[in-house]
């Protein structure tokens, strides 16, 4: 018997998810300031409607809920509240894009917010050169706050810390905790993030400035955008070429630098930042990716030398090596057009480069993919076997490996770590098999399902605004479960089944 | 006879290679026939757009035709013909210009782009007004309405709570 959720639960969850909506609005008021700053009046107006719709829609929740003391959330609770908290906040962030007129419709609008918020980097936008800096900087704005996850928003300033705070963190895609205390982790991750971007934006800057030629104001908007779309491995940028637009090997060198340091572990930051660097060597992520990131440069520079697509070693490492480091940290910046790929680029090259985005980087960072541990974990499960057949039947054979602390390999982490592996790929092969159904061939609609269920933003030519409405859909959920990983959305799934069919 | 034929192929192949020679393509031929266009001198038209960035005697400008923006590399002395750049505040100036193509330019770590020959300003820029809907306005001043009651709201069952 499906038991059906109580008002109790219902009000529960509006609670939360207007103290996460309310976060979320508060923070439309940067790309204010920033249009202010740049003379632009109109999308002042624009974001104005949409702070006061955001921050309407959480006073509404929280009004609804009308919870008079402080409740503990249960795992469901904060499971739902992270995942249709986001889909809320999709449709809160699409506003004031669709406002801007850049967009051709609001599906567009809501496509490029969770592209945003989920760190994927796919555009719908139309005439990006033309856009106000205040639009483009939220869309950026909204890269920083999903990577570093909405509820981490929420739970640093508006969420008293508790188990329920964990539950809502857990739910965003994150299942390690830096500090003993949930919200100091938030608060954590968000001193980090700041103190980066601050770094992140000056290096950015200075070459932006003295490298490529901009303006210093320009410079200033230019690094700021894209250290929130290289940190959090995004992929959205200022101008329509992507990194194209800079022409400058220091800026490309620099934006490699910034999307690796983002595709790094949390935790393994924290350890950086306590002095234990050794940490970053030996870490079962960073090996694992240091591996798959040689080998894919491998497989792809082999293709691209025997098919003379690249002439010299600076223009294969320009334009080969950076989109597979571009695809493997999951940010999807590109100085290639996104046609050249399948006009130009072999099919080893690439099987190469969806096998990157595929799997992703680390885990409790901000890419997506399967990510640098679990295939790290089935690789060395799949040893541990290998070994047990060449050893004496009574032998007793144990991995160990070192994931911030040294740990024996078991079954337990084996087992969650393929299954979210089969999950992930069969996400992928979903976004594959609705493509095909659209009309496209195979190979770029498994690009394209990958880059955007692995949440990168590398784009085939798929994603443009004349595609099928219902593959945008499509997108759009893949871009929300591979960011969540699923479970959340799974739940979220369960309440609606129990709210209609419960007794 | 011989001669009068050999004078109309060379006549016809000095066409053809003077139509190769500068052909009119739009960035969507450039990147889809970018192996065919490969060392080619060709005519680009379009909008400048971002920042002129200046490298010394050249500079990089973006030209979006529509489709793509395409990087060509100009010498100095073409650019002072440009006056806008195309942006939120303006449209830049729309340019016609002649140069070579390279699908992977080996000067420029192997981008796609032209190196400019010669450039003219066919259409210039202007600012671009700004304009802002009444409707805008309406829909603001309705949330803010609602606003103002929820937050009445808000404070009324707040109070309610405490007695």
């Amino acid at each position: 018997m499906i038991l059906k959720p109580q008002t109790l639960d219902i009000r529960i969850i509006l609670h939360f998810l207007g103290k996460i909506v309310l976060g979320f609005g508060v923070m439309m008021v940067l790309p204010v300031v920033v249009s202010i700053m740049f003379g632009e009046i109109v999308p002042v107006v624009d974001f104005a409607i949409g702070f006061v719709a955001s921050i309407s829609t959480g006073t509404l929740c929280i009004l609804l809920a009308r919870l008079d003391k402080h409740m503990e959330m249960s795992w469901m609770h904060g499971m739902v509240v992270v995942s249709f908290g986001w889909l809320v906040c999709m449709f809160l962030g699409a506003i004031p894009l669709y406002l801007s007129g850049h967009w051709q419709s609001f599906l567009d609008a809501c496509f490029e917010s969770m592209s945003g918020l989920a760190t994927t980097g796919l555009t719908l936008v139309q005439d990006l050169d033309h856009l106000s800096h205040g639009a483009n900087f939220w869309r950026h704005l909204m890269m920083f706050l999903g990577g570093q996850g909405i509820v981490v928003v929420a739970l640093s300033f508006l969420v008293k810390g508790g188990s329920g705070a964990f539950r809502m963190y857990v739910g965003e895609g994150r299942d390690e905790k830096i500090l003993p205390n949930v919200v100091e982790t938030a608060k954590f991750i968000w001193l980090v993030s700041l103190v980066y971007f601050g770094l992140g934006t000056l290096l950015l800057v200075l070459c932006g400035y003295f490298s490529v030629g901009l303006s210093l104001r320009e410079a200033i908007f230019h690094g700021a955008c894209i250290f929130m779309a290289a940190f959090d491995t995004g992929g959205f940028s200022p101008q329509s070429q992507s990194i194209i637009y800079y022409q400058s090997w220091l800026f490309e060198f620099c934006t490699i630098i910034v999307m690796v340091w983002g595709a790094i572990n949390f935790n393994l930051h924290y350890a950086i930042w306590n002095g234990k660097r050794r940490e970053l060597w030996k870490d079962v992520e960073i090996r694992t990716f240091m591996i798959t990131l040689s080998l894919m440069t491998l497989l792809a520079a082999i293709a691209l030398v025997k098919g003379h697509v690249y002439g010299d070693l600076a223009s294969l490492g320009r334009r080969g090596l950076y989109q597979i480091i571009s695809a493997h940290t999951t940010t999807g910046f590109s100085t290639i057009y996104s046609q050249q790929f399948m006009l130009e680029w072999k099919s080893l090259a690439l099987l190469a480069i969806i096998l990157a985005m595929g799997m992703g980087a680390s885990i409790c960072s901000t890419t997506g993919g399967i990510k640098m541990l679990r295939i790290g974990l089935i690789g060395k499960a799949f040893r541990e076997d290998i070994k047990r057949f060449l050893m004496p039947d009574s032998s007793v054979v144990s991995t160990k490996f070192h994931h911030l602390k040294d740990m024996f390999l078991d079954d337990k982490l084996v087992r969650s770590a393929a299954l979210m592996t089969i999950v992930y790929v069969l996400v992928y092969l979903f976004g594959t098999a609705a493509a095909c159904f659209a009309g496209y061939p195979l190979l770029e609609s498994l690009f394209e399902s990958t880059s955007a269920a692995g949440n990168v933003g590398l784009s085939c030519g798929i994603t443009q605004v004349g595609m099928p409405a219902f593959l945008k859909g499509v997108y759009i959920l893949q871009m929300w479960a591979g960011r969540l990983e699923f479970i959340s959305i799974l739940v979220l799934g369960g309440f609606i089944v129990s709210y209609i069919r419960g007794k | 006879m011989k001669q009068r034929l050999s004078f109309c192929l060379a006549v016809v192949v000095v066409f053809l290679a003077l139509g190769r020679w500068c052909e009119a393509a739009s960035s969507q031929e450039l990147i889809a026939e970018a192996k065919l266009f490969d060392g080619a001198r060709v005519m680009y038209d379009g909008e400048v757009i971002g920042e002129v960035l200046a490298r010394g005697d050249h500079a990089w400008i973006n030209v979006y035709d529509g489709n793509n923006a395409v990087s060509v590399w100009v010498p100095a002395a073409l650019l002072e013909k440009i006056r806008h750049t195309g942006g939120y505040k303006y449209a830049g100036d729309r340019v016609r210009l002649h140069g070579i193509f390279h699908r992977s330019c080996p000067e420029h770590g192997g981008t796609l782009d032209i190196h400019a020959q010669d450039l003219l300003v066919v259409e210039p820029g202007q600012p671009v007004i700004e304009d802002l809907s009444s409707e805008k306005i309406l829909i603001l001043v309705v949330l803010l309405g609602v606003l103002i009651c929820l937050l009445m709201g808000r404070i009324f069952w707040m109070r309610r709570a405490h007695k």
